[in-house]
């Protein structure tokens, strides 16, 4: 792959801004600190200019950034509201699961199958809604984990949260989420 | 042959897909066919199956959204881009 010409700066605000504002507001959900994390984007990859080696479209390296900067919003935000979540030492503590760990949970089949649905587009705007509708901090544990792939190390940091804690919030993010997708996929059909 | 557990924390380290082809296969046969994590851990493979798609979708969406980036927010950032230098 030969290396193409890339858009300068003055064409970044036009060109991606839009992109990035929108990416920025599906993971963090407040338009004013969407807005926060595009411009601390911009910045820095002015600044870092040179850092960009143009193998892949600028649009993907400035996304890159963006999401440093949402991390980085998202922990703020937890710091200032800071989240616990009691429910998940229930299932910890459980007779069954001190006994035998995962293999005492056994999630109901699917009520459809999910592979199926994942062809179909009116399934992600479902997706989307359910995802939306989780409570914190499991929103903010999916998030993190699955959206924006960090690591459990970091989200324990982040969150303020043992690993075994970070493992029930999952698991009932996932089972929260399975409930919702069934409900309104089911109703849908 | 993987553990349970072996194969438990390797699927809460990441999305399996991204592992190089002979482990997720390992992967894959175990999740298929144990009955003891089979259960759990298939939960597990579908969300990441799931985001994964997710994922994609979102990025085809993204292009052609509605929201866009305000106007005043626009013209602030062009501004403030033009009086910012790069950095070494
Ligand atoms: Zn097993």
């Amino acid at each position: 792959m030969t290396d193409k010409p890339q858009p300068s700066p003055d064409d970044w605000v036009d060109l991606y801004g839009d992109y990035l504002y929108r990416y920025a507001l599906l993971r963090l959900k407040n338009p004013a600190t969407a807005e926060d994390a595009v411009q601390e984007t911009f910045l820095a990859a002015v600044k870092g200019q040179d850092r960009f080696d143009g193998r892949t479209d600028i649009k993907f390296w400035l996304r890159g950034i963006l999401r440093n900067k949402i991390v980085d919003h998202i922990r703020k935000a937890v710091r200032e509201d800071v989240v616990e979540d009691t429910e998940a030492q229930g299932i910890l503590d459980s007779f069954w699961f001190k006994h035998s760990g995962v293999a005492a949970i056994r999630p109901a089949p699917w009520q459809f199958d999910p592979y199926r649905a994942f062809e179909k587009t009116e399934f992600w705007e479902i997706f989307r809604s359910c995802l939306d509708q989780l409570r914190e901090p499991l929103r903010t544990a999916f998030t993190l984990k699955m959206l924006e792939d960090q690591s459990s190390e970091e989200i324990c940091k982040i969150l303020g949260v043992s690993p075994n804690n970070l493992w029930v919030m999952m698991h009932r993010a996932r089972s929260l989420l399975k409930t919702c997708l069934e409900k309104k996929w089911a109703k849908r059909a | 042959m993987l553990t349970c557990k072996q194969v438990s924390r390797a699927l809460e380290r990441g999305d399996y897909a991204k592992l190089p082809p002979l482990s997720r296969l390992a992967l894959r046969l175990h999740v298929a066919m144990c009955v003891v994590c089979g259960g759990y851990n298939r939960q597990v493979m579908a969300f990441y199956d799931a985001v994964r798609a997710f994922l994609k979708a979102e990025d085809a969406d993204l292009g052609n959204a509605r929201v866009r980036l305000p106007d005043a927010t626009r013209v602030r950032l062009k501004e403030t881009l033009r009086g910012t230098s790069p950095g070494r």
